[in-house]
């Protein structure tokens, strides 16, 4: 996007350009498996049959490289960031942080030596998912909250 | 459910190491041996080498921090006979800073982890350990989690 990110002013033209955009991007956000504790396993049911999330073109990706968003979902230690920020450096732009649950959010019922508290202490998460664990719906209303956040976004046209 | 060991095993340990015994207590069928951490090594080698008890499955090996006594540090160890099917608990108090006991780790193999994990939770250093390093901890720590004078929120 380099050479037309955040040029051209708003007009007719341009505006369009972003809206498909930001249509492909939110039609297809794809995000990293990255279950570390419990909420992992509301994540799995989100995308299992029950509640599907493939119909909203949610589709997990096992590799950072191929991946928009990465859903941090469970208990982060101190011993797992250097992983959890190797693995967000590795994934290309654009991309988005849900941080799904409690523990994600703000370390959780966990205030001791080795939980962090909140992963937005080393990414710039963009939703929250509060509960413990967000129920399936939760988590997909999060998604689609996100979705709502990258539609207002402007790529070309200069904010 | 837990068979304990027979009242005369327990009598042949008492005789073998009266003078390192600190207390020999029974509890809803769980028999405990409190001895001078000291010892630990020969009391253990005892425990596995002598036919009538057979020791061969050492079940947990953990850690205690009672800081109001005057032997701080505390090594429990969990023994289970799979020939005699009789169980055991022995209690190594150690004073001292910082705290050491011999390692068990070339008798039973599974303490191996279990005193690095008694290591890196409470700086008990086990001496003959063939690799004492911490293992739930990023190596870096400071401090030891688990003492009763660590906070639980952790220090920075």
């Amino acid at each position: 996007m380099g050479l037309i990110e955040n040029r051209f002013e708003k007009n007719v033209l341009v505006t369009t350009v972003d809206s498909v955009l930001n249509w492909a991007r939110t039609s297809s956000m794809w995000p990293l498996t990255f279950g570390l504790a419990c909420c992992a396993i509301e994540m799995m049911a989100t995308g299992s049959a029950h509640y599907d999330l493939d119909r909203f073109g949610i589709i997990f990706r096992a590799t950072p490289r191929q991946a928009d968003i990465i859903i941090i979902a469970g208990t982060v230690t101190k011993k797992m960031v250097p992983p959890i920020l190797k693995v967000y450096n590795q994934m290309p732009d654009p991309k988005w942080v849900v941080a799904m649950g409690s523990c994600a959010t703000t370390g959780g019922p966990f205030k001791t030596y080795s939980v962090v508290q909140g992963i937005d202490k080393y990414l710039p998460v963009d939703v929250y998912v509060p509960g413990c664990q967000p129920r399936p719906q939760t988590l997909i209303a999060s998604l689609v909250h996100l979705q709502d956040k990258i539609k207002a976004e402007h790529t070309i046209a200069k904010k | 459910m837990s068979r304990s060991i027979a009242p005369k095993l327990v009598e042949k340990i008492k005789l073998e190491f009266d003078d390192v015994i600190l207390d020999i207590s029974r509890f809803q069928e769980q028999t405990t041996v409190c001895l001078k951490a000291e010892h630990t090594r020969q009391v253990c080698e005892f425990l596995k080498n002598e036919k009538d008890l057979d020791f061969n499955l050492l079940l947990d090996l953990a850690g205690a921090h009672y800081p109001d006594r005057e032997r701080d540090f505390e090594v429990i160890y969990n023994y289970y006979s799979l020939t005699h099917k009789h169980f055991l608990r022995l209690k190594a108090q150690i004073k001292g800073d910082p705290p050491r006991v011999a390692t068990i780790s070339d008798l039973w193999k599974a303490a191996d982890w279990l005193e690095r994990e008694a290591y890196d939770m409470y700086g008990i250093i086990f001496e003959g350990h063939p690799n004492l390093k911490r293992l739930f901890l990023d190596d870096s720590w400071i401090g030891f989690p688990l003492r009763k004078d660590y906070p639980l929120e952790g220090r920075d």
